[in-house]
């Protein structure tokens, strides 16, 4: 019994000696990059299978619906590029970059459209949604992987380290993208469409008065006694229009026209704080348009040029739930958001008109 | 007392015992990381279909068909006045939450 306690002294003093010494060479560090680079694996993995499924979603999709050469269609849309303006000039950015926003806009559309001739155009948006979602996809798993493979060619444990933690964030929202595929191919609300839902409830069945700029339709209706103006995207395919466009041109036309406008509302869906409920609205100033900006300025310089007041309501919900089918909570949180707009409408002048934007994606709402 | 006690304790014994008592640790501190680790909840979504009359005398539920829209003017007409039927809401309610336990 003596001589194996003394061996039990003798092995563990051994060890702590050794790892006393691996300490100094690094070990502990190597040791972390292969024990994250081995969890970076493993999430990866999941990330290509969300990349493979959505990719054979959308060929299946354009294949049913007449396809000839899905695969063609799907790998130019993957590797799709935009290539930001030059940004040490800021002169004109706004323009330039609405300009390769539109081209790339236009390029998708037609490289559906020729793919898909004999579809509605509810068809060919899903199919250009589906294949933003999937090159979103596709992205992703590529970039993490670059990095996971140049993190570990060159030993960069702080590389490494930054992409472990990024990981569970970034599979989260691939995760939702994924099932976001599925909501768009049925046709679905989402979250997001909570702005385009609350101009839904104001003009109910009525048809639009004009479709003002692309993709986007005007309402005229009256609300506490004054002429609103009611701005949206044209449902109920996929679809976000250009509501920045739509609202200046619609000032414009209405100023020439002699009619004095008392306030803007823009509507939209905003990400909240963890913490806060699904729902719960807000009331600010300015334009609530998430868009890289060319329209969001359009808005704000409208607005400016002839001195009207400019107001946001915003609808919280979580990055998920922007991007899946619209929730009871989405929904409620709208109906509360309308006794707001109505609130805001009462302090207008009777005869001074309003203009109400809702802004959003407006899939499966008309 | 407890130093008598030590006393009366051959070595051998008292290594096995500190062994003993590593591995117990150990295993403590696993449980207590195991413990610490919130179960992922997952959301059991249904989609519902509000139906309603136009002129806002009956309402109806219904489920999810593909080709379904918000404001989209259906064939049938209202049991009540016989004016059309249109979809008034399609949201996704919670039903419950599966909760599934994370690996660590």
């Amino acid at each position: 019994m003596a001589g194996l306690v003394d061996w039990i002294n003798a092995i563990s003093q051994l060890l702590f000696t050794v790892v006393f010494l691996l300490l100094f060479l690094g070990f502990n560090q190597r040791l972390q990059v292969f024990l994250q680079s081995r969890n970076i694996s493993a999430k990866l993995k999941v990330l290509e299978t969300y990349a493979l499924e959505s990719k054979q979603k959308t060929i299946e999709f354009l294949k049913n619906n007449g396809s000839q050469n899905p695969e063609s269609v799907f790998n130019t849309a993957s590797e799709y590029f935009v290539i930001s303006p030059v940004d040490i000039e800021p002169t004109d950015i706004i323009r330039r970059l609405e300009t390769l926003l539109r081209t790339q806009e236009t390029r998708f559309e037609k490289l559906v459209e020729e793919t898909l001739p004999n579809t509605d155009k509810f068809t060919r948006s899903l199919a250009l949604t589906a294949l933003e979602i999937s090159a979103a996809l596709n992205q992703v798993y590529k970039i993490v992987r670059h990095y996971l493979l140049l993190g570990r060619k060159t030993n960069n444990w702080i590389l490494i380290m930054q992409l472990d933690m990024l990981m569970p964030t970034l599979l989260r929202q691939a995760k939702s993208y994924r099932q976001a595929l599925d909501v768009f191919l049925e046709g679905k609300p989402i979250g997001d469409g909570a702005g385009p839902l609350l101009a839904f409830n104001i003009v109910k069945l009525s048809q639009p008065t004009e479709e003002i700029s692309k993709d986007t339709v005007y309402y005229t209706t009256s609300i506490e006694e004054r002429t609103v103006y009611v701005v949206k995207a044209k449902g109920p395919q996929s679809n976000v229009g250009h509501p920045g466009e739509a609202v200046e041109k619609l000032v414009e036309k209405l100023i020439s026209n002699g009619k004095e406008i008392g306030l803007i509302i823009t509507l939209d869906a905003a990400l909240k704080l963890e913490g806060e409920e699904t729902g719960s609205i807000a009331e600010g100033v300015g334009a609530a348009i998430g868009d890289p900006g060319p329209e969001k300025i359009r808005i704000e310089r409208i607005a400016a040029k002839y001195g009207i007041p400019l107001h946001a309501v915003v609808i919280k919900m979580g990055f998920e739930e922007a991007i899946l089918e619209m929730k009871k909570q989405v929904v409620e949180g709208v109906e509360k958001a309308m006794e707001v707009v109505r609130e805001l409408i009462r302090k207008v002048p009777k005869e001074k008109a309003i203009i109400i934007a809702g802004i959003g994606n407006t899939i499966g709402i008309a | 007392m407890i130093s008598n006690l030590a006393l009366a304790i051959s070595p051998e014994t008292q290594s096995l015992i500190t062994l003993v008592m590593m591995a117990l640790i150990l295993t403590l501190f696993y449980y207590a990381i195991l413990k610490s680790i919130p179960p992922s909840t997952q959301e059991v979504l249904t989609t519902k279909v509000i139906v309603r009359c136009i002129n806002e005398d009956h309402e109806e539920q219904r489920t999810f068909q593909k080709g379904m829209y918000i404001g989209k003017i259906l064939d049938e007409k209202c049991p009540k006045c016989s004016s059309s039927l249109y979809i008034h809401r399609i949201y996704a309610e919670n039903m419950f939450e599966e909760k599934t336990t994370r690996k660590p």
